[in-house]
């Protein structure tokens, strides 16, 4: 049996640097924040169902406005308001639905307003279904191509509040010849406040 | 007789002169001057030595864009009004609104407060400053009041210090940002989107100037703060721009109540 101080060999001290330094490199380089924080993305356009587990979403109608008119007050937008108006419906508790961004085809996003009377976010009861207006104050050159990104968790700090949870994001459809009449148009909207849609829209079966 | 917790001062002395004897006793004249020069760069190195010698900020003027953090800032008056829509001063007083466009350069949103931090409140200029927290609670139980139209100066000496030093400077409030179109509220700036807004302060109504000595900090992005939990935000660092901007007075007539808070602010 062996008495007194282990030596330290080079062969121990190569082993024990490549091991740290391979480490290192495994968590520097490999995509670990792809594959633990990604959302799960459901693709859909207007007027179509998406299944986020935790609830249904619709959008239901895309405008755009110049002014926007509520009971409080009446808001001119800097660029062009976009509207969209969606219906969630909570499948497994009450819920709040933070999460509503706008990305144009450069990449570049745009959050909601609360000016004119719309919503920034929403909160439902399980089974009912709950309508919600958002208004994004964009420029022209954002409408083309322009989708939206509505979820539960919230799109701030790169969309940390949405990591590992479904988010959907839906096409709005809109062309680059429609862009330019839909901005050239003088459109006032009055968002509905938020509440249960009307019978026509699925109301009656919350 | 020594006291033996004053021999620790001593011993350490003793030690480093000890030491400094030792090593300069075999060094020649030269090396001993070159060595000083290093001990003393070494010294000064903690007081901010190697610091960057403060830029000079450059002019700001009417009409003429700047870029500063995410925003392009075309400052375009100042005016005062007696009051603007909501916004109502203490008597006395009036309101103080710099006009500007601003456009989001950025690919993401940015907030309202970003841009407040970017043109802080004009400094000796009259504007009301905050009231310190500590005072809100003195003039809950004696009923006191802040001095409504005092200057800057005056009006900040805290009514109630809670220590005996001398009190701090007072703290200037951010600007209250509205959309000059229509008078409402804007927290959110978008990109690529042109907000002629007003920034709005409570001015004392002791102040006599015409110029208004205006301030634009550049905003630097901090990815990772390694001194607290507030990573990617955008932190105002020195002043980039600064310039004296004419300050058209308000006319007794205007009437916010008939007009609304934008059109008083465009007809100064």
């Amino acid at each position: 049996m062996r008495h007194g101080r282990r030596r330290i060999t080079w062969k121990g001290t190569a082993l024990v640097v490549g091991a740290v330094t391979a480490g290192c490199a495994l968590v520097t380089f490999l995509p670990q924040d792809d594959a633990v924080d990604a959302p799960f993305i459901v693709e859909g356009g207007v007027g179509q169902q998406l299944d986020l587990t935790y609830a249904e979403l619709t959008v239901t109608e895309v405008r755009v406005a110049d002014v926007l008119t509520s009971p409080a007050e009446a808001a001119a937008a800097a660029g062009t308001f976009l509207v969209v108006d969606a219906t969630w419906r909570a499948t497994q508790g009450e819920t709040t639905f933070s999460g509503a961004e706008v990305t144009d085809a450069q990449g570049r996003r745009f959050w909601p307003s609360t000016r004119g009377g719309c919503s920034t976010s929403a909160s439902a009861q399980p089974g009912y279904a709950w309508r919600t207006t958002y208004c994004f104050d964009v420029p022209r050159d954002a409408l083309a191509g322009a989708t939206v990104r509505l979820a539960r968790g919230d799109q701030t700090e790169e969309h940390g509040g949405q990591r590992r949870d479904a988010v959907a994001v839906v096409d709005l459809g809109i062309t680059a010849s429609e862009a330019d009449a839909l901005w050239e148009a003088e459109e006032t909207v009055s968002p509905e406040a938020p509440g249960y849609p009307p019978v026509s829209a699925g109301g009656s079966e919350g | 007789m020594k006291h033996a917790r004053n021999a620790g001062p001593d011993l350490a002395f003793r030690l480093a002169q000890r030491l400094v004897t030792a090593v300069a006793d075999d060094m020649s004249t030269t090396q001993r001057v070159g060595a000083g020069a290093v001990a003393a760069l070494v010294a000064i190195s903690p007081f901010g030595a190697w610091s960057e010698v403060e830029a000079q900020a450059d002019p700001l003027t009417t009409g003429t864009p700047v870029e500063v953090g995410p925003f392009e800032v075309t400052v375009e008056k100042a005016a005062t009004a007696d009051e603007l829509g909501h916004l109502v001063p203490q008597d006395g007083n009036h309101m103080l609104a710099v006009v500007a466009d601003v456009t989001n350069t950025g690919d993401v949103p940015e907030y309202g407060v970003t841009l407040s931090k970017a043109i802080p409140a004009p400094q000796n200029a009259g504007i009301v400053p905050e009231e310190p927290l500590e005072d809100l609670g003195a003039d809950a139980a004696t009923g006191d009041a802040a001095a409504p139209g005092d200057d800057a100066g005056s009006s900040a000496e805290p009514s109630a210090s809670p220590s005996p030093s001398a009190p701090e400077e007072p703290k200037l409030p951010s600007a209250t940002i509205i959309n000059i179109e229509d008078g409402t509220s804007i927290s959110i700036l978008n990109p690529g989107v042109t907000h002629r807004v007003a920034l709005i302060w409570e001015q004392s109504g002791t102040w006599t100037g015409t110029e208004l000595p205006l301030e634009v900090v550049e905003l630097e992005w901090v990815e990772e703060d390694p001194l607290g939990l507030d990573d990617g935000h955008w932190f105002a660092n020195e002043i980039a721009f600064q310039g004296q901007i004419p300050v058209k007075p308000a006319t007794p007539e205007a009437s916010a109540d008939e007009r609304g808070p934008s059109t008083e602010v465009e007809q100064q």
